[in-house]
């Protein structure tokens, strides 16, 4: 060995075992606190054939499936997180024939953070205000050219006689006592409604407000599905909670791609639990 | 344990005076040593973990020292460094402990700092070899020695600053010429530095006067992060959250090869300039923050109360070190004494990883590198000068302290001044030695009066003030707190020491 070749591998090994070495506390915490592998959805996703019934429609007339499936972000630090939110409806048309009737089902929350699945300040709809919202439809107007669109339709909980539905700033924690626009609307004599949170764990109660316009939708010939473009707003307001962590909802921003509204006809037997349990797989062929 | 290793050190002490009279040893055996009592007392009182405790004895020791040397002939000595130490304060809380035994009222500790066997010239003239527990100091600074990495420093004692951790080592000593000496330590397993008790304040959270949560330390993360992490609990009534003492752990490396530290000095010696280079792979010696969780959960005991316990790791990251260092004595500039040592670290890279839970849910998580794995630079230079008789000044500035690593804190700059006046035929000594950090302007003044009563015996009385805030500028901060300011440097104390030396 040469003195080039002694001052190189002298160089090498001075400088080599502190450039390649890297301790990551990140690492090291999930090998001390495994991250919980990803809660699988209620509806298990499966993608086989489900039972709808026997669909009978003809145009909108007929009962229906119905997903407002919303891609958002979530923020509740800095960093927003992607979120899927997706309202679920059994529809039918009103026997005046002017609306729509939506009346709701469930609201299916899932929130990635990281590239991972989270349950922080994912939602649970409680079984009353699922029953207290079913009571009272979404009504979607029907234009009386026959066509499918309505713009700007406040959906609201907890919150009943807003001067202006659509703008109203929303009660809070601080300001909503004596204000007679809340109301119990689950009758779970807490103001507003209450929502489970897994994540910080525990019920917040609320009032909440979504602005839905269905853009023009397309009746496939066949009657079996109405698509089309959803635009969605969400403004939601704490009034309380069991966990002082709840106080302040983060806000979500819902994203105009990827948000999207659609109805599947299903037999006038199905089911809110049905459409629950299966909803993944009842709107999986819906058409673009 | 106790009893019975000062049985033996006791029985051993007896019995080498005889065992060397009958070998005919006792010209072979040197013994030295030091009694010391050492009397603090704190001069302030919300420097602690609880504002409002002090002006009270903090320290009440006494040390008895025993230097030992055994040279059975020119090329073998056996070198003992023991330390008896009591501390001088109660520990017994119940009638039960007053009557054991004299331990809970008089605790006491043993250490041995040095045991290791040398030989001198065998097989070869030009070879020595040193095995056993050993204390090692290396460069040329007073003190503040960068390239002196083989043992670190026990800084239970911040007064005691040149105390360190020893350590088993295997040494070999070659001398090629007379100017020359080549030096390979290899030391198989690594020991931390010890640090004062003061350290774990700082990760302690600040409470106001109703017990509140008013602020926590940032940790190594960047400020819009610790921002994020704080707004976390922003929301919740401070009040409402029970922040247990935090946890912190230490992720030490494993027992074996690859974690073993070797150092390697080639020393030329020269009329007027010593230097040295050296070589060291090992471990940084103090602890470099490494991982934190934070967890919340409702408190069972106390309704609306939330608990939230920190559990956080420090780790020792790897590292190289090239060093020089060097000490000249200036003939054209009245032999001004001049010092320099120049370490270039090239460490480990560290991120630090943080996550939040509330019960199972992660609820948030944040990395950011601590160290980079950039090299950097420490490096001590200074110079002392003896202008007459009675006055000695020794003036350092500083590229990192003792434990600063170029992680988020940063590696700061200090000076370090001493001024040594001696009066009454060297019998009076007033010493003013400080730190200045020239970063943050907090500081450390440690002023000394040295009364040498007859020769072997002397009195000293002095202080050890901090100086700085204990609060950091931006509490997102982690580079914001003040290196002698902060909580976790300890408290600023008064101190009466007599000690005999023989």
């Amino acid at each position: 060995m040469n003195f080039k070749t002694l001052g190189l591998v002298s160089a090498l090994s001075l400088v080599a075992p502190g450039c390649g070495l890297h301790s990551d506390g990140l690492a090291r915490l999930e090998e001390l606190y495994p991250t919980p592998q990803p809660v699988t959805p209620s509806d298990g996703g499966t993608g086989g054939p489900v039972d709808i019934g026997t669909p009978m429609c003809s145009g909108y007339e007929g009962k229906w499936a119905v997903r407002l499936y919303q891609d958002a972000t979530i923020a509740p630090l800095l960093t927003p997180w992607k979120m899927t939110l997706i309202d679920l409806f059994l529809a039918e048309k009103s026997s005046s024939g002017a609306t729509m009737d939506l009346r709701f089902c469930n609201q299916d929350v899932s929130i990635i953070a990281s590239g991972q699945a989270t349950n922080l300040g994912k939602t649970v709809v409680p079984a009353a205000l699922k029953s207290a919202l079913f009571q009272t439809p979404l009504s979607v107007p029907l234009p009386s050219d026959g066509s499918f669109h309505a713009a700007d339709l406040p959906w609201l909980w907890g919150l009943q006689g807003l001067n202006d539905p659509l703008t109203d700033p929303l009660p809070n924690k601080d300001n909503y006592m004596g204000d007679p626009r809340v109301f119990d609307q689950d009758g779970d004599t807490q103001a507003g409604v209450t929502m489970n949170i897994l994540s910080p764990p525990g019920d917040r109660y609320m009032v909440r407000r979504a602005v839905f316009t269905f853009e023009q939708g397309k009746l496939t010939l066949d009657n079996q599905w109405i698509t089309g473009v959803l635009k969605s707003r969400i403004d939601e307001s704490a009034l309380g909670a069991t966990n002082q962590l709840l106080l302040t909802p983060a806000p979500i921003t819902v994203n105009a791609a990827g948000t999207v509204y659609q109805f599947r006809c299903v037999g006038q037997t199905y089911t809110c639990a049905a459409l629950e349990r299966d909803h993944q797989a009842v709107f999986k062929d819906a058409p673009k | 344990m106790h009893r019975r290793v000062l049985t033996a050190l006791c029985a051993l002490l007896v019995l080498l005076p005889g065992a060397a009279r009958a070998e005919g040893w006792l010209d072979m055996i040197s013994i030295s040593g030091l009694l010391e009592a050492d009397l603090r007392f704190d001069v302030e009182d919300y420097r602690g973990p609880v504002e409002g405790e002090g002006y009270r004895f903090s320290i009440n020791r006494n040390d008895a020292i025993l230097h030992a040397e055994i040279r059975p002939h020119e090329s073998l000595v056996a070198v003992f460094d023991g330390r008896l130490r009591f501390y001088g304060f109660n520990t017994a809380s119940d009638l039960p402990g007053l009557s054991r035994d004299r331990n809970p009222v008089d605790p006491f500790s043993v250490q041995v700092d040095q045991a290791y066997v040398a030989t001198r010239g065998l097989p070869w003239s030009w070879l020595d070899l040193k095995a056993g527990r050993m204390v090692q100091t290396w460069g040329s600074a007073d003190v503040f020695n960068q390239v002196d990495l083989l043992n670190p420093h026990d800084f239970y004692d911040p007064m005691d600053y040149v105390r360190k951790v020893p350590n088993q080592m295997f040494e070999v000593d070659v001398y090629p010429t007379d100017w020359l000496t080549l030096t390979a330590v290899w030391i198989p397993v690594f020991k931390p530095a010890l640090l004062p008790p003061s350290a774990p304040l700082g990760f302690a959270v600040e409470t106001d006067t109703n017990g509140c949560l008013s602020s926590f330390p940032a940790p190594p993360l960047s400020v819009e992060d610790n921002q994020a992490l704080a707004d976390l609990f922003a929301s919740v009534d401070p009040c409402s959250l029970n922040f247990a003492t935090p946890q912190v752990n230490l992720y030490m490396p494993k027992y074996t090869f690859a974690d073993s530290q070797v150092g390697a000095r080639a020393k030329f010696s020269f009329e007027t300039i010593d230097f040295a280079l050296t070589y060291y792979y090992g471990r940084f010696p103090y602890p470099i923050a490494y991982n934190a969780a934070a967890f919340a959960n409702p408190s069972v005991t106390q309704p609306g109360k939330v608990n939230v316990d920190y559990v956080a790791e420090v780790m020792y990251p790897r590292m190289q070190v090239a060093g020089l260092d060097f000490s000249y004595t200036a003939p054209w500039l009245f032999d001004v004494g001049i010092v320099g040592e120049l370490a270039v670290i090239f460490p480990e890279q560290v991120t630090f990883g943080l996550r939040a839970y509330q019960g199972q849910a992660k609820i948030y998580e944040a990395s950011s590198v601590n160290v980079p794995s950039t090299p950097f630079i420490k490096a001590t230079f200074g110079m002392d000068y003896t202008f007459t008789k009675w006055l000695y000044v020794n003036a350092m500035y500083l590229r990192g302290f003792f434990d600063e690593f170029n992680d988020a804190y940063g590696v700061h700059n200090y000076v370090v001044a001493t001024a040594e006046l001696k009066f009454r035929s060297d019998s009076l000594k007033l010493r003013l030695a400080g730190i200045l950090n020239v970063d943050d302007l907090s500081n450390v003044a440690n002023p000394q009066l040295t009364w040498v009563i007859t020769p072997g015996l002397e009195a000293l009385v002095g202080a050890f003030i901090f100086g700085g805030s204990t609060m950091p500028s931006n509490t997102y901060d982690y580079a914001a707190r003040e290196k002698f300011g902060q909580k976790a440097a300890g408290r600023s104390f008064a101190y009466l020491k007599v000690r005999f030396t023989f």
